[in-house]
């Protein structure tokens, strides 16, 4: 049974006579120590999906959807239930880690404050706040636990975040936009720190992201989404050695690669359709160079073309696409 | 600028062989606010010894991370913070040697786009008025004849002119940056920095943004002073490169000579953590990045070095050639690329 | 460089088609607290036609009628709907003639104090340096004076009356605006766009008065609002201690004033003035607020 099993999750905002979805029928699923990337751009959905998931979406959203989390349906949860969860089986790293972290406290007592918090009764010290901090090799523990967060650099707050996160051990981690603030180096870093979690803790790790190039390295599954709707999901390999949706394809090849020694960039023409302006056809169709008639006016329906690949387009079929592969520059 | 068509005309190329650019030796050094009252300021030494040339019509990539100095080069470029020695010679001339005529010519010569597209574009003026202003600023024109120049200019990187008299906050972020893009175009600048300027924007803007950053130099010969922190984009952009760190200059070539082949570990390293291919290593190879208020001895990098050896951290090594035009500032670079 | 008188003016007219879009926007959705709308469009009417829309004149002194109860009470007349004071001089019209008078010193205090603290604040937070500091000091140095002090000061040296009344709120007024303006503009500064526009060759002073100025009017904006309400409170109290307007001129505070002789058997005589000053204020707090909401968040709007 999979750890995390997303049927038709949807959500709306606005008023009912109008809504605009900014997720619309996601169906996906997480097993056990997987890492699965969901990459989108601007208005994708990722992250309102990651709310979601979480159930941390303002009062004003309307969610429907299937959700089965370690069993339990997560939607259906009280608050009472949803509290325990949070925090121990399901955990969450917010987007900035800049702002993230409470600038009156230091890091030791906020490290305590969520030691106890996770370890209800276990009266968590000092000597536990370094410990944390050393899993995920913070240089001098002991000093830094003294220290306040401006005195960090990024990288060094996101680790402390991810270590907050995982302190509990969580059966899942998710992670919105871990890299995106940092230094190409200390992406690096994190990317390593999230491979430790799932070796060490089966901790099962969803990453969002638009970063093209974190999820091809760090993800054993991909799940592409645009316009509130996954278009594409699949191994990493496949998605990105054959990516079959020309959203897909236009996105890898948006990306600088060499081919024969020379760098080449595609760009997707127009731009991202605003949520409150789609039409009842696939949201791709004005962008797509492939499109026909019938794109424009029908949601496509989702298809499986390779081993657990699946594409929401009527012309995807398996067949490798105009796009080629490269190595990345 | 041809007043007829109000389109601008193709730059006329300067003495063959002449850098349009030449930093000669450029430092920058920044006091910081006291910390105790019997201890001087601490200062910052943001730019240490940079030296570039740039060929009219070039791109010329500079890669770092935060606190590399990158910024700090730009904004000197850009006359916006005086160096605190060495000189910026832009066509033979020393621009910090400048009287106030030549001053004001300058700022026709170089724009900027930088990173923020939600920033740039000040709230209250119409699009219009925010491409026009850099000319009426410069009393070339009259704000009408500068709004018809703007809806050339809006034509010319794509955007719809009756959106002339709209305001930036309804435009998305690439629509935003395509407007910077004409404001810095509006005065025929021989040179647009360009600071992180696609960082902030999605993926497939990115590429469209780049595209029309290659169109514009094409058609209009424009020399770019490309600043970036992803290897990938500058690679695509740039005709030579240079990879600072920490203030220093410690690899430069042309693009395929640095990313082909880089010679300078920290240059290896940030090749290979931007290539898909590179598995991910486990942790405990890094380290932490050093503060520029306190930099590491001797080489600035052996902190971070898997090659370090005690001479790196006693004696900082000098930028030397190593192959036609390829330089790097390591003492080891043979041994390692060997 | 030459333009026609006709451009000119589509220019001039865009320009505040602009301006009157901002307040039209508001109008809109979310619109404004209603009573505290009303309250203050009563204000403005009555501050505007003064006694012309009432039957009496505020000084009329009429000895038949002293003392009259509101009209609903049982020896009120219907003539004098809240009643008369000691003298017979009609509750209401006083109360209108009075709004003239607050609204009058409130509003110069808040337009003059306000231009006067901007400007200040402009330049000690644009141009710094050691201007920028010395006007920074002196804005300190103001706001640390006590209100009533200065205008105990002030009023002693100048007399009271209705215009000395009104320099000594500018003067004790200004400071806060100054500060304020200080604040924002530094901030307002650092962003990506002031930059710009010094690459694009834009004189200092036009950057601050095109870029940066107004883009702190939002926060001006939101004080002044605010301040009004304050303002006419403080003129309340101003009369109300005899400082202010004087006799034969009428203010709230000096209908307070009066009234505390009479207030054990003339409830009337203080109520009124009292409810006037406190949902005066009420509602330009309530619009105050209501403003920064909606302005607030969609910065730089």
């Amino acid at each position: 049974m999979s750890l995390l099993s997303v049927r038709a999750l949807s959500v709306e905002f606005g008023p009912r006579g109008k809504p605009v979805a900014a997720v619309a029928g996601a169906s996906f699923h997480v097993e056990r120590g997987e890492i699965v990337g969901v990459v989108g751009e601007s208005g994708s959905g990722k992250s309102t999906m990651c709310s979601a998931l979480m159930r941390s979406l303002p009062d004003s959203a309307r969610v429907s959807g299937d959700v089965v989390f370690d069993g339990q349906p997560l939607m259906q949860l009280s608050a009472a239930q949803m509290q325990a969860i949070r925090g121990r089986d399901l955990a969450m790293i917010l987007q900035n880690p800049m702002t993230s972290l409470d600038p009156l406290f230091t890091i030791g007592d906020q490290a305590i404050e969520v030691l106890r918090l996770r370890h209800p009764g276990s009266h968590a010290g000092e000597k536990q706040a370094v410990e944390l901090l050393r899993k995920v090799r913070i240089t001098a523990p002991e000093m830094r636990v003294r220290q306040y967060p401006h005195q960090m650099s990024g990288g060094m707050k996101q680790r402390i975040l991810t270590a907050f996160a995982t302190a509990a051990s969580p059966k899942l981690l998710i992670a919105d936009e871990p890299t995106t603030a940092l230094d190409a180096t200390v992406q690096e870093e994190i990317l390593s720190l999230f491979c430790e979690i799932r070796d060490s803790a089966q901790t099962a790790i969803i990453i969002v992201t638009h970063d093209l190039g974190v999820v091809r390295r760090i993800s054993d599954r991909t799940i592409v989404m645009y316009a509130g709707r996954i278009v594409e999901s699949g191994p990493t390999r496949s998605v990105f050695g054959n990516p079959q949706h020309p959203y897909t394809q236009g996105l890898i090849g948006s990306m600088p690669r060499v081919v024969d020694g020379r760098v080449e960039l595609n760009s997707i023409p127009g731009q991202v359709p605003r949520l409150d302006q789609l039409g009842s056809g696939c949201a791709f169709a004005e962008r797509c160079q492939h499109a026909t008639d019938r794109c424009s006016r029908a949601m496509p329906l989702q298809r499986t073309i390779g081993v657990q690949h699946d594409v929401v387009c009527w012309h995807g079929d398996g067949t490798p696409g105009v796009w080629r592969e490269g190595a990345a520059a | 600028m041809s007043a007829a068509t109000g389109k601008p005309t193709i730059r006329r190329v300067p003495p063959a062989g002449q850098p349009l650019i030449e930093a000669r030796d450029l430092y920058k050094r920044y006091r910081l606010s006291r910390q105790h009252f019997f201890k001087a300021a601490p200062t910052v030494l943001a730019v240490d010894g940079v030296s570039f040339k740039v060929a009219p019509g070039s791109t010329f990539g500079l890669v770092g991370e935060s606190g590399s100095g990158k910024t700090t080069v730009a904004k000197m470029l850009l006359k916006l913070e005086p160096p605190s020695a060495g000189t910026l010679l832009v066509d033979g001339m020393d621009i910090f040697a400048q009287d106030r005529a030549a001053e004001r010519a300058y700022r026709s010569k170089v724009q900027a786009v930088l990173q923020d597209p939600y920033g740039a574009l000040s709230p209250r003026l119409t699009v219009g008025r925010i491409i026009a202003e850099p000319l009426v600023a410069q009393g070339r024109m009259s704000w009408k004849q500068g709004e018809s120049r703007a809806a050339a200019l809006m034509d010319m990187v794509g955007l719809r002119s009756d959106g002339l008299h709209k305001y930036p906050h309804e435009f998305s972020g690439g629509q935003r940056q395509r407007i910077a893009i004409a404001r810095a175009l509006s005065v025929d600048p021989h040179i647009i920095v360009l600071d992180e300027s696609v960082s902030a924007l999605d993926v497939s803007v990115r590429a469209q943004i780049l595209k029309l950053l290659e169109e514009v130099q094409r058609k209009l010969g424009v020399t770019y002073l490309f600043i970036g922190h992803d290897l990938a984009i500058v690679r695509y952009m740039s005709t030579d490169v240079g990879v600072m760190y920490l203030g220093q200059l410690v690899e430069i070539g042309t693009a395929a000579q640095v990313f082909n082949r880089p010679l300078h570990p920290y240059t290896r390293q940030l090749v290979a953590a931007g290539s898909a291919d590179t598995p991910i290593r486990p942790l405990g190879a890094g380290g932490e990045l050093p503060s520029p208020i306190n930099p590491p001895s001797g080489c600035r990098f052996h902190t971070r070095c898997p090659h370090a050896t005690a001479l790196c951290a006693q004696q900082a090594p000098a930028l030397r050639e190593i192959d036609s035009g390829h330089q790097a500032r390591c003492h080891h670079i043979e041994q390692i690329a060997a | 460089m030459s333009e026609s008188p006709d451009a000119r003016a589509t220019g001039l007219l865009r320009r505040l088609r602009a301006i009157a879009r901002w307040p039209l926007r508001l109008a809109r959705k979310d619109g404004p607290p209603a009573l505290a709308t009303l309250v203050c469009a009563a204000l403005f009417i009555a501050a505007l036609c003064g006694t012309a829309i009432t039957p009496f004149s505020e000084t009329h002194i009429d000895f038949e009628s002293v003392m009259l109860p509101p009209a609903w009470e049982a020896e009120g007349a219907i003539l004098h709907p809240l009643g008369t004071d000691q003298l017979g001089r009609d509750v209401l019209s006083r109360l209108v003639a009075g709004a003239q008078v607050s609204l009058l010193v409130a509003g110069a205090a808040v337009i003059f104090g306000g231009v006067l603290g901007t400007f200040v604040g402009l330049i000690a937070g644009y141009f710094g340096g050691v201007t920028g500091a010395l006007l920074n000091r002196l804005t300190e140095a103001f706001l640390a004076l006590p209100f009533i002090l200065m205008a105990l000061a002030l009023v002693s040296a100048l007399g009271p009356g209705l215009w000395n009344i009104i320099i000594v709120m500018i003067l004790t007024n200004w400071a806060r605006y100054a500060r304020l303006v200080r604040s924002e503009v530094i901030s307002i500064k650092e962003r990506d766009f002031v930059m710009l526009a010094r690459i694009a060759g834009v004189s200092r002073v036009t950057i601050a008065l095109r870029h940066v100025l107004p883009n702190a009017f939002n926060s001006v904006a939101i004080l002044a609002v605010l301040d009004v309400g304050r303002a006419m409170m403080l003129e309340s109290a101003l009369s109300f201690l005899g400082l202010g307007v004087q006799p034969p001129s009428v203010s709230w505070g000096v209908m307070l004033a009066d009234a505390k002789s009479f207030m054990g058997f003339a409830w009337w005589l203080a109520l009124f003035p009292g409810l006037v000053i406190f949902l005066s204020v009420l509602s330009f707090s309530a619009l105050g607020d209501w403003l920064q909401s909606r302005l607030d968040p969609r910065s730089g709007l």
